[in-house]
């Protein structure tokens, strides 16, 4: 039933008071939610590591270059990871919308 | 981050090598040293590895990671020094014979060698990690 939580996730974001009977089971914040949020923070945190890394790096902080690649590539990773939840949920949303009534 | 964990192991190997490779140049650097510590000639020095076994708090993410390697230890070369016959060397004795470093150059320029080719296998492992993510984020795709 993921699916059907990822909707209420974009609903809920969409400001939708729409409510089907198949939904009245996901009440307030659903496990999607959560779990976007989660990642978001998680992504957060990464960059702020790597900038934080970047600057020590520039101050002539850091005695180990690969750590600064490896913080930056983490960064990167996470991000496209993050673009790529964000499409499939923009995907799904857009499904929806294409739904003829 | 978990999903991360290659990485940051091969992050721990590459530090190690780096460290590996000071050594060898400080034991390079040092070959002729007859004054080091104690007014004694330079002792050659060598790295020993071990497995991390618990990764270090949140304070050093990434740096210290379970399953990684960390230098735990850097030991002096308890073999002999290397006479040398040389009566103009200021640190000549009355016979003329001057304590050289126990340093092996081409033991050195060995572990120079392996170091650098440690270094690059370590990148290699990160960059297949990579790799394997990137093809993650793939799953699905042109459907």
């Amino acid at each position: 039933m993921s699916s059907v939580s990822g909707v209420g996730g974009v609903g809920g974001v969409g400001g939708g008071g729409f409510s089907l009977p198949l939904m009245e089971g996901v009440k307030g914040s659903s496990e999607f939610d959560r779990i976007l949020t989660k990642a978001v923070d998680g992504v957060d945190g990464t960059l702020k590591d790597s900038d934080a890394v970047a600057k020590n790096f520039a101050a002539g902080k850091v005695e180990n270059p690969h750590e600064v690649m490896i913080r930056l590539e983490e960064a990167n990773l996470t991000l496209q990871w993050t673009l790529q939840v964000r499409n499939k949920v923009v995907d799904a949303y857009n499904e929806m919308m294409r739904m003829s009534v | 981050m978990d999903m991360f964990r290659s990485m940051d192991v091969s992050g721990s190997g590459m530090t190690a090598q780096r460290k590996w490779m000071d050594v060898s140049a400080e034991n390079l650097a040092n070959a002729r040293t007859t004054r080091a510590a104690n007014g004694q000639p330079y002792r050659a020095k060598s790295v020993a590895f071990s497995q991390v076994l618990e990764s270090a708090g949140a304070d050093r993410p990434g740096v210290v990671v379970e399953g990684g390697v960390q230098v735990s230890g850097i030991q002096e070369d308890q073999s002999p020094f290397i006479q040398v016959h040389d009566p103009g060397h200021p640190d000549a004795d009355v016979n003329g014979d001057v304590l050289m470093p126990n340093v092996n150059p081409v033991l050195e320029m060995t572990n120079l060698s392996a170091a650098s080719r440690a270094y690059e296998a370590n990148i290699a492992a990160f960059n297949a990690g990579k790799g394997m993510f990137l093809k993650a984020l793939e799953i699905g795709k042109g459907q």
